[in-house]
């Protein structure tokens, strides 16, 4: 009788040894998250680089977006939500820039757009001195 | 019997957790996350645009390992990592064909400038034309004004010239030509024949500047009563007048007006003083247009 009954014992204190220790881990993960410093960061300087180059002007969707993305990581951060504020900040980034590349791109169109129509003007105007003489 | 019992029991739980476990198993099977083939679709079309796909190897090749990661398969709990993965990969190719466009607009300048330059090559020929073309115009104006300023100074020294043959004087009424008494006998109206060379002068003259009018003037001196030389003098003044319309210059042209012995140039008391005073004074206009663009 004693016997099977120790084994019991044994098996339950194994159980409560285990969910502890689960227990324990959910509590660390939950108490002291670091916040993704380094994702924010770099989200932050995407997102200045991308407002010096213009972006404002040249792709102002992606800037407003990268500017909310980066708001909701600060959000997370201090909802204590450190995995959703690691994903965020990198989203921040990335959009940043997309609207740093998209800035570029349509700089440089807006060059060529430029080159173009001036020589269209060089081509009409020695057109219309070709018609005078 | 509770053996048994527990036996069917436990087949019973056996198959019910087998069927759980099926059932988990088929929700949760692990799988690309939806959109992934979306970004797979969209780094395809980018790699096979020629113009494109070869512009920007770095960043396509960050939005492919980011595609690559996004088409990862995941379990149901993971689903926003997956999407995650899915935002981060999609906007990897954004950012690649940006920066591969960044990249074409680039190149392209090459060409542009190329075009630009052929099309200022060309303007600067055809200034150029334009300018020899100008500059030739330009001579033949020079030339003509030449022309023309020489053809003035002749006209003038011509006139200057008729004038001096004349013996005219200019005067603010015009060129004052005076005829002399030598051209009547005492009281007479009559031009003498053989006294008509500063005439025929004056004829001359008006025939070469034909916009020119006269006014021709008769005057005496005091020997008579003043009406009879106010008549003389008159008459004297159309007599002139009608040498010169028998000369072929049109009456309308001629004025003759008598301005009688008031007007005398010299004494009366004296012959060559009379003398002096009978004459016939021809005023010959400037033309109108000459003097005003003389001033």
């Amino acid at each position: 009788m004693l016997t099977p009954s120790r084994t019991h014992y044994g098996l339950r204190l194994t159980g409560a040894v285990g969910l502890a220790g689960v227990i324990l881990l959910a509590g660390a993960c939950a108490s002291t998250p670091p916040a993704p410093t380094r994702e924010l960061d770099a989200a932050r300087i995407a997102v200045t680089t991308a407002e010096k180059a213009d972006a404002g002007r040249f792709a102002a969707v992606e800037l407003g977006e990268a500017r909310e993305k980066l708001a909701q990581a600060d959000s997370a951060v201090n909802g204590k939500n450190m995995l959703a504020a690691a994903r965020l900040a990198e989203q921040a980034r990335v959009e940043a820039e997309l609207a740093s590349a998209r800035t570029d791109a349509a700089k440089a169109m807006a060059v060529n757009v430029d080159m173009r129509k001036g020589n269209e003007v060089l081509r009409d105007e020695m057109q219309r001195t070709g018609d005078q003489r | 019997m509770n053996n048994e019992i527990f036996t069917r029991n436990g087949k019973a739980l056996g198959a019910a957790a087998a069927l759980t476990l099926a059932l988990a198993g088929c929700a949760s099977a692990p799988m690309a996350p939806p959109g992934a083939a979306e970004a797979r679709t969209k780094l395809t079309r980018l790699q096979s645009d020629p113009n494109l796909a070869e512009r920007a190897p770095a960043a396509l090749k960050d939005a492919e390992t980011a595609v690559r990661t996004a088409e990862q398969p995941l379990s149901k709990p993971d689903a926003e990592l997956g999407a995650h993965r899915v935002y981060i990969a999609d906007r990897k190719v954004e950012i690649a064909m940006a920066r591969a466009s960044t990249r074409y607009a680039e190149d392209q300048r090459a060409k542009l400038g190329d075009e630009r330059d052929r099309a200022r090559l060309d303007a600067r020929t055809k200034e150029a034309d334009a300018a020899r073309n100008d500059a030739t115009t330009a001579r033949s104006d020079a030339d003509a004004a030449r022309a023309s300023a020489d053809a003035a100074n002749r006209d003038a020294e011509d006139l200057q010239r008729q004038i001096d043959a004349l013996q005219a004087e200019a005067t603010d009424r015009g060129l004052v030509l005076t005829l002399g008494d030598v051209l009547f006998a005492t009281g007479k109206s009559d031009v003498k024949v053989g006294a008509t060379s500063n005439l025929n002068k004056l004829v001359v003259f008006l025939n070469k500047y034909s916009d020119r009018s006269v006014q021709i003037e008769g005057h005496t001196d005091n020997v008579g009563s003043e009406d009879s030389n106010q008549g003389l003098s008159q008459r004297r003044a159309e007599a002139v007048k009608a040498y010169l319309v028998q000369q072929g210059i049109a009456g309308s042209r001629l004025t003759a007006v008598g301005m009688g012995e008031n007007q005398p140039l010299a004494g009366n008391d004296s012959q060559s003083g009379r003398q002096q005073n009978r004459r016939v004074v021809a005023v010959i206009d400037n033309p109108a247009p000459a003097s005003a663009s003389a001033k």
